[in-house]
């Protein structure tokens, strides 16, 4: 072949490329066939992987066309499942409040300061963040043992005589849901918080406001709706846990998707867990319809998203103002008081913050450091502290090939399914962003509906479709289940970044000439890409740490790690698991860290393109 | 060309039969032999180590089939088999609830013709069973930390001194309601009650549950697999507990200040079954004809202290170890057996035995 014909070959190659991309050009511009293609996979996955599993579920807690309710009243009138159920809301409800009340200084503080200890300050509560609750749940029953380092040192310093029982209660669910849930609380506060100008604070003190009154009449109510859509947020979550009722409580601890689970699997009562799943839901779907009164619900997930509506819901500000005209007295009263007993905290406001922040810090990352240390034991059983150091687990983990073959399987399987919900929740975000409908804002909540029903639901629906399908045990099987649960992540996030993103500059491309297709390419998505990588990210991570779908979905395959985990923690409660541990916190920290950098780099890029 | 292939054939076959383990390959019946994955539930820690040792790793080496291990659910698995898509093809049972597993239509009929006609002698006739073959021999007794009850001195050693808390104070582990039949939770507690092992069953559930429900607040661990009791006790979480044989001898031979006693220890057996519909039925058969011989129990028995379920097998055994094996002849004067008929027998409300307790435990540890 000469060079001539090569030359020719090629330029034929890109006419027939480019005439391929021309038709796909034109099919482009025809708005209705954009939003099919932009859509689909979105609306594909959601109804069918969430919205025909739910109604199979729906269906047959009622036998289908017996449209019995005999297993609803089975439920209600059981004094234990009734049990179960109040349970579950009580300690969402505690759960809730305490991780609010812990979390909320700290949030008010990160909107105090200056980015470089921000950055400082954030990277030590993403880390737990972004741990995976068993390893967290791992920590605390080490920490929380009858010769845990809590007991241990109570007995060293003549406190109490024999340990403490303090394993296997409420308690201990209590302390590992809140370990779990502050960081969120923090982080969901911060968001909206972040926007509230301080100087309205400021202006009231200089009229005369005491500090205390500046703050609980000026910054709180300003404040509240993040801290009630963090507040419903963690309740939501809270009240379809799993493993750390399972591992830290006693057996009366059992909250409601254990319960769920035991139906369908021990007693193999299939239609009275549908009863129990459905019933869930509607708790659920009852609390976010109350939520939703008081505020966008669309805040709850991701408050740069609320200012899609400008809807003032009425309820809240009625309600508002008429609490406010009947607690007025008490209030006063009330401010009187803390003004007396938190002026000396006040006035070295920041000191203190910081001092508490700095509390908060190391309750978050405590057992992290306990899991870390253990992983150096020179002991063959969990003991703490180490009687001496080895490196011994390190070696049997370089040698554990069952380890190995879990730790490549997740990450293959977080991989795959990070790229297809990033890829599927991109382009609904694009739609959901740019379109035009009326019912955008359903539309949108609608696609955060995975994070709406609760994982046990999810999980147990799938495994009951996915049989029907005979997807059951295969990997496709699985990635739809991970997908289904992280691409909600993916959908906010892009969002976001694409409704402060200059479509102008899109335009700009057209004009000269672009075709969507290379607008896209060369204009948008580099734009984009920071906020590609953060959705990747949070989707790998979503699926790297989820165990319930997993544990229902994976059939006759290699473990994923949580399932390896989880199966350890249940067998056998080793050092090694302390290794594995370890080795994963390294990853989630150098994982953050490269995150940052990113983010980090891309702004003082962008920030210098402007200024140039 | 003819020649080099012919000598290169030689030499490999010299070289395949100089290798250990391709020696031992010749034992092994060819209908044993053959191609693709048996997936066998794991109970994890040193109970997967030792069948590894005894059973996966030789079964895989002499018969090409890999076994692939799933974490233990007995729940998850009765309920795939229901949907009709069981997530493994073999799991070991409790004697005792073989006919509740057959009743709800997860297991399947066994197949003989893979077992060798050696195998199938050395077997008593119970681990023959229709649906499911023998896997082992165990017990559950007493067992304590020697750092608070001295082996020398005073110490627990029966039923009655588990549920005696005030001359044997500290906390104790019970099985959790998974384990109700192979943890003896009711046996333990109506021998802890007095009575005697002939008067035993049928199980007087009231009086049983009755005991355990006075025992719950110095229970400081409902354990749900097996190496939970001795876990608990190594870290102090509990001083005394009820506890497989296996499990504290392997612990003790690591160093762990434990002991176990065989006053009153219950002894039970396990059965393999495969699953109903299972894809790799045939590859089951092959693997539970191969580790039933003499060889792999042996070598099973050495490596956890379980009793061996084909008697051949004893030919093997060191006698040192045989001697404190769950039945061995010294032992078994002291043991309770076990009464799976009774576990099995249905109520008059059509349930087993097994399940109405089974209800019964979840309620009761709910509370």
């Amino acid at each position: 072949m000469t060079l001539l014909d090569a030359r020719r070959a090629a330029a034929y190659t890109v006419e027939r490329v480019a005439k391929r991309h021309d038709y796909m050009n034109r099919l482009l511009a025809n708005h209705w066939i954009r939003g099919a293609i932009v859509a689909g996979p979105l609306i594909i996955l959601l109804v069918g992987f969430l919205l025909i599993p739910l109604s199979i579920i729906v269906w047959g807690s009622i036998e289908g066309t017996k449209l019995t309710f005999a297993h609803y009243a089975g439920i209600v009138s059981d004094e234990l499942n009734l049990k179960i159920l109040l349970y579950t809301l009580r300690i969402g409800l505690i759960v809730t409040v305490l991780s609010l009340a812990a979390g909320y200084p700290v949030a008010y503080l990160l909107t105090q300061i200056r980015s470089r200890a921000l950055s400082t300050v954030t990277v030590f509560i993403l880390i737990p963040l972004f741990t995976a609750f068993l390893i967290r749940t791992y920590a605390w029953i080490i920490i929380l043992g009858r010769q845990g380092p809590i007991n241990n040192s109570l007995i060293w310093l003549g406190l109490i005589r024999e340990p403490l029982p303090l394993l296997n209660t409420t308690f201990a669910v209590v302390i590992g849901m809140v370990h779990v849930f502050i960081p969120m609380a923090i982080f969901t506060m911060y968001s909206s918080m972040v926007r509230i100008n301080h100087d309205f604070a400021r202006a009231a003190q200089i009229l005369g406001a005491r500090p205390v009154q500046a703050f609980l009449r000026v910054y709180f109510p300003m404040s509240l709706p993040g801290v009630f859509s963090a507040g419903i947020l963690i309740f939501i979550v809270a009240i379809g846990f799993y493993i750390t009722p399972a591992l830290l409580g006693g057996p009366s601890d059992t909250m409601i998707s254990q319960l769920i689970v035991t139906q369908m699997t021990t007693l193999l009562n299939f239609e009275l867990s549908y009863a129990s799943s459905i019933l869930l839901l509607l708790v659920t779907i009852g609390i976010l319809f109350l939520a939703s009164l008081f505020i966008p619900l669309e805040m709850i997930w991701s408050s740069a998203t609320a200012e899609l509506s400008n809807r003032k819901p009425r309820a809240k500000s009625r309600l508002v103002s008429g609490a406010k005209r009947t607690l007025n007295p008490v209030l006063s009263a009330i401010e009187t008081l803390v003004h007396a007993a938190t002026k000396p905290l006040l006035t070295h406001k920041s000191r203190w913050l910081w001092a508490y922040t700095i509390g908060v810090i190391v309750f978050l990352t405590a057992p992290l450091i306990v899991v870390v240390l253990l992983s150096f034991s020179s002991s063959q059983f969990v003991v703490f502290p180490p009687p001496g150091l080895s490196l011994q687990w390190w070696v049997k983990l370089a040698n554990a090939t069952d380890w190995h073959a879990a730790f490549l399987f997740s990450m293959k399987l977080g991989i795959t399914a990070a790229a297809f919900a990033t890829l599927i929740g991109t382009m609904g975000a694009f739609w959901l962003v740019r379109t035009t409908l009326p019912i955008k804002r359903a539309l949108f909540l609608f696609s955060l509906a995975p994070l709406m029903v609760p994982v046990v639901i999810i999980a147990t629906s799938l495994y009951v479709f996915e049989a029907h399908v005979h997807l059951l045990g295969s990997f496709a099987g699985l990635v739809i289940g991970h997908v289904l649960l992280s691409v909600p992540y993916v959908i906010v996030i892009m969002a976001a970044a694409l409704r402060g993103f200059d479509q102008s500059l899109e335009k700009a491309a057209a004009i000269h000439g672009a075709r969507p297709l290379q607008v896209l390419r060369l204009v948008t998505l580099p734009i984009l890409k920071p906020a590609l990588l953060t959705a990747g990210l949070l989707a790998f991570l979503t699926s790297f740490d989820e165990l319930l779908v997993a544990i229902f979905l994976i059939g006759r395959q290699t473990p994923t790690l949580p399932i390896k985990f989880w199966g350890d923690i249940k067998y056998q409660i080793d050092p090694l698991l302390s290794t594995a541990s370890t080795f994963i916190v390294l990853l989630v920290t150098v994982a953050i860290l490269l995150a940052q950098w990113i983010r980090v780099r891309h702004e003082k890029r962008t920030s210098a393109s402007v200024s140039e | 060309m003819q020649a080099t292939t012919i000598s290169f054939a030689f030499s490999a076959a010299l070289f395949v039969s100089a290798l250990p383990g391709a020696a031992q390959a010749q034992d092994v019946p060819n209908n044993l032999k053959g191609t693709g994955e048996v997936v066998v539930t794991s109970g994890g820690g040193t109970w997967e180590e030792a069948q590894k040792k005894a059973f996966f790793d030789p079964f895989t080496r002499d018969t090409g089939i890999k076994v692939v291990l799933v974490p233990e659910d007995h729940a998850k698995l009765l309920a795939s088999v229901k949907l009709g898509q069981p997530a493994a093809d073999i799991t070991d049972i409790p004697g005792g609830e073989l006919s509740a597993w057959v009743g709800k239509d997860a297991a399947e009929k066994f197949d003989y013709r893979y077992f060798g006609k050696e195998t199938l002698t050395g077997m008593p006739e119970q681990m023959k069973a229709e649906y499911g073959v023998g896997s082992l021999l165990y017990s559950i007794g007493v067992a304590y930390n020697t750092k608070k009850y001295p082996e020398d001195g005073k110490h627990p050693k029966d039923w009655a001194d588990l549920y005696n808390v005030k001359e044997f104070p500290g906390k104790r582990a019970l099985p959790k309601c998974d384990k109700i039949l192979d943890g003896g939770l009711l046996e333990g507690a109506l021998l802890g009650d007095g009575v005697t092992p002939d008067k035993l069953y049928p199980l007087d559930m009231d009086r049983a549950f009755a005991k355990v429900k006075q025992l719950m607040p110095d229970v400081g661990r409902w354990w749900v697999a097996g190496a939970d009791a001795p876990q608990s006790l190594i870290d102090g979480e509990v001083d005394l507990a009820a506890a497989y044989n296996g499990r504290i001898n392997t612990a003790k031979k690591q160093g762990a200040p434990l002991a176990f006693s065989w006053d009153q220890s219950l002894v039970q057996f396990d059965y393999w079954i495969v699953m109903k519909d299972t894809p790799n039925k045939e590859n089951a058969f092959k693997f539970l004809a191969y580790i039933s011989r003499p060889e792999p129990q042996a070598a099973f028995a050495e490596a956890i202290s379980y009793g061996p379920v084909n008697n051949e097998a004893y030919k093997v055994i060191p006698k040192d170890v045989a001697q404190i094996l769950p039945g061995a002849p010294e032992l078994v004067k002291k043991q309770v057996f076990q009464n799976y008929a009774w576990w099995s027998e249905k109520r008059p409300d059509g349930q087993t035995n097994y399940d109405a307790a089974l209800q019964r435990c979840v309620a009761l540890l709910s509370q």
